[in-house]
């Protein structure tokens, strides 16, 4: 800052007024930035194909340190699977209280479809894949390999952020299926081994009133999710500035950005697709 | 003084590490930063300053993200939870619920989310900076104990403030879980009062207090290692804070299900 700047009121004012312009300009930047992205999805599918297969590779499986553990899906498995004992046990002592043991198998199939994977594999694909586009991004543009792409005319944007997103989508479903499997299981195995709840008796209320049409709205919920997830974390790393320093921090904002934006999207698309007509039929 | 702070990153030469030397060298080298950490923590003199303006900085980077993490979290397991409620024609539960799914697991689990996503990222991009600028190096060189100097206060701070924000996001659960309930799901308010205290009690909320403030430690520690065990360029800081998230969820979420547990098997919670 220059010294100048301080005294003038006039600059004052405009430095004070200026700020939540600036906001908004940023917001608009933002806004501009994912509609390019999901505009150009339809050609970098089928323009950049190569690039797009080692994308879906590399959502998958992640790379570096990440994949010696089992990469994104693996990652994600581990965490519902946990969270799914933990909920299961915690919704079981809940019913012990009201004698209602019986209806843990109604809990897991309510709660794991319209909750825990959504929730679970939201977040984990903001850890795993988002914040890793985040820093891979961030990397390139910090060692100016993005100005090097456009001096060499290959549009950035559609090379580098559609192409994630596609992979993102295609990804989520995967991961999201894994994700479903290993709360159900986590759910049912640690009620029936540690708690001694029948199996049968968990079968029965859990098929009672498990339905097929959940399963699905949590394959859309999880595929918004992903899309708003894979927009945000490319942005801040397309984005990124500052040095090594400034990539850190900006997979940390993205991180942050992206965790608030997972709740609200699944509140919302939840919203929309259980909160008109009757969706949970339990009694006639 | 300490021993520098290991670099599982980087092996002996000519040596490549195979698979689960990679998976296991940084846990180890976790591991004994850790008990050096513990054991830092209650040598004199403790960093007051330091630890105080930590506190200011983890409250700086999380209290947005909690709120606005908070209220959608809130506002969607409340909407799921009484669309049962409804259709058992017992809305009338709908705060004995509310209470019992803030107290007992969103606090926690939001507060793991926070943990992970804000905390731990910034405090490994704050150590991660320095060990690029080769600041902490020459904290080494000067004889300044490292882990004592800058870890003890970040995961303490990280610890206390996670008291806090377990607390903010039990307020925000249950005042939302009220708004959603009675003005949008239609149960009666004072009903939803009354019925809070039906599934959740104090031996609860302390439990939940408790688990909070370890998974801020834990969060913190894990970040504080891999800002310091940062190598490589860019590329290397982007990695670690990613590697940071990962790690912490992956840590917090079975710690969270043994913590979850422990109280109700020694009977010290009742409900």
């Amino acid at each position: 800052m220059e010294p100048d700047n301080e005294g003038s009121p006039l600059r004052t004012a405009a430095r004070v007024l200026g700020g939540p312009l600036r906001g908004t300009e940023a917001l608009g930047r933002q806004a501009d930035f994912y509609a390019e992205a999901i505009a150009w999805v339809p050609k970098a599918l089928t323009r950049y194909k190569r690039e797009q297969v080692r994308l879906i590779a590399e959502v998958g499986m992640s790379n570096g340190t990440l994949a010696v553990i089992g990469g994104s899906s693996v990652i994600t498995l581990f965490i519902t699977f946990f969270a799914g004992i933990n909920g299961g046990v915690q919704v079981y002592y809940a019913l012990q209280n009201l004698n209602l043991e019986a209806l843990a198998g109604f809990s897991g199939a309510i709660i794991v479809p319209r909750l825990l994977t959504p929730i679970i594999a939201g977040a984990s694909l903001a850890a795993t894949v988002g914040t890793g586009f985040t820093a891979s991004l961030g990397a390139m543009r910090i060692s100016e390999e993005i100005d090097a792409l456009e001096v060499m005319s290959v549009r950035s944007l559609p090379y580098l952020v559609s192409t994630r997103v596609a992979a993102g989508m295609i990804t989520i479903i995967p991961i999201y299926a894994m994700a479903m499997v290993g709360g159900w299981l986590a759910w049912k195995y640690s009620l029936v081994k540690f708690f001694g709840l029948s199996e049968g008796t968990y079968d029965h209320y859990f098929f009672t009133f498990q339905q097929p049409q959940d399963v699905i709205y949590a394959m859309i919920q999880s595929v918004f999710v992903a899309v708003v997830v894979i927009l945000i974390h490319t942005y801040y790393g397309y984005t990124a500035s500052g040095g090594p320093v400034g990539v850190g921090e900006a997979v940390g904002k993205a991180v942050r950005a992206s965790l608030v934006a997972v709740m609200t999207v699944e509140l919302l698309v939840a919203t929309a697709l259980y909160g008109g007509a009757e969706t949970l039929r339990i009694s006639g | 003084m300490a021993p520098p702070v290991q670099e599982a990153t980087a092996p002996p030469m000519g040596h490549v590490p195979n698979r689960i030397e990679r998976i296991f060298a940084p846990i180890g080298g976790f591991v004994s930063m850790a008990l050096d950490t513990v054991i830092a923590t209650f040598k004199p003199p403790f960093q007051w300053r330091e630890y105080i303006q930590q506190c200011w900085f983890v409250a700086s980077v999380a209290i947005g993200p909690t709120i606005l993490l908070g209220i959608p979290f809130v506002a969607l397991v409340t909407f799921q939870f009484n669309q049962v409620l409804v259709e058992l024609g017992a809305i009338d539960l709908a705060g004995a619920g509310s209470a019992f799914a803030t107290v007992s697991q969103i606090g926690p689990v939001a507060t793991t989310f926070i943990i992970a996503g804000a905390v731990a990222t910034a405090i490994c991009a704050d150590l991660g900076a320095r060990k690029i600028r080769e600041e902490i190096d020459a904290m080494e060189v000067l004889g300044i104990d490292v882990v004592q100097r800058l870890v003890v206060p970040r995961v303490l701070a990280a610890a206390t403030m996670a008291i806090f924000l377990n607390a903010l996001l039990i307020l925000i659960g249950i005042g939302g879980g009220f708004f959603y309930s009675v003005y949008v799901q239609g149960a009666s308010p004072g009903v939803f009062i009354d019925t809070m205290k039906l599934l959740t009690g104090n031996d609860n909320l302390i439990s939940a207090t408790i688990r909070a403030m370890v998974y801020g430690w834990l969060g913190a520690m894990i970040g504080a290692y891999r800002g310091l065990t940062v190598s490589g360029g860019p590329k290397g800081v982007g990695n670690a804070v990613n590697e940071t998230v990962v790690y912490v969820f992956m840590a917090l979420f079975p710690v969270n299900t043994l913590f979850t547990q422990l109280p109700y098997v020694l009977g010290l919670v009742k409900h």
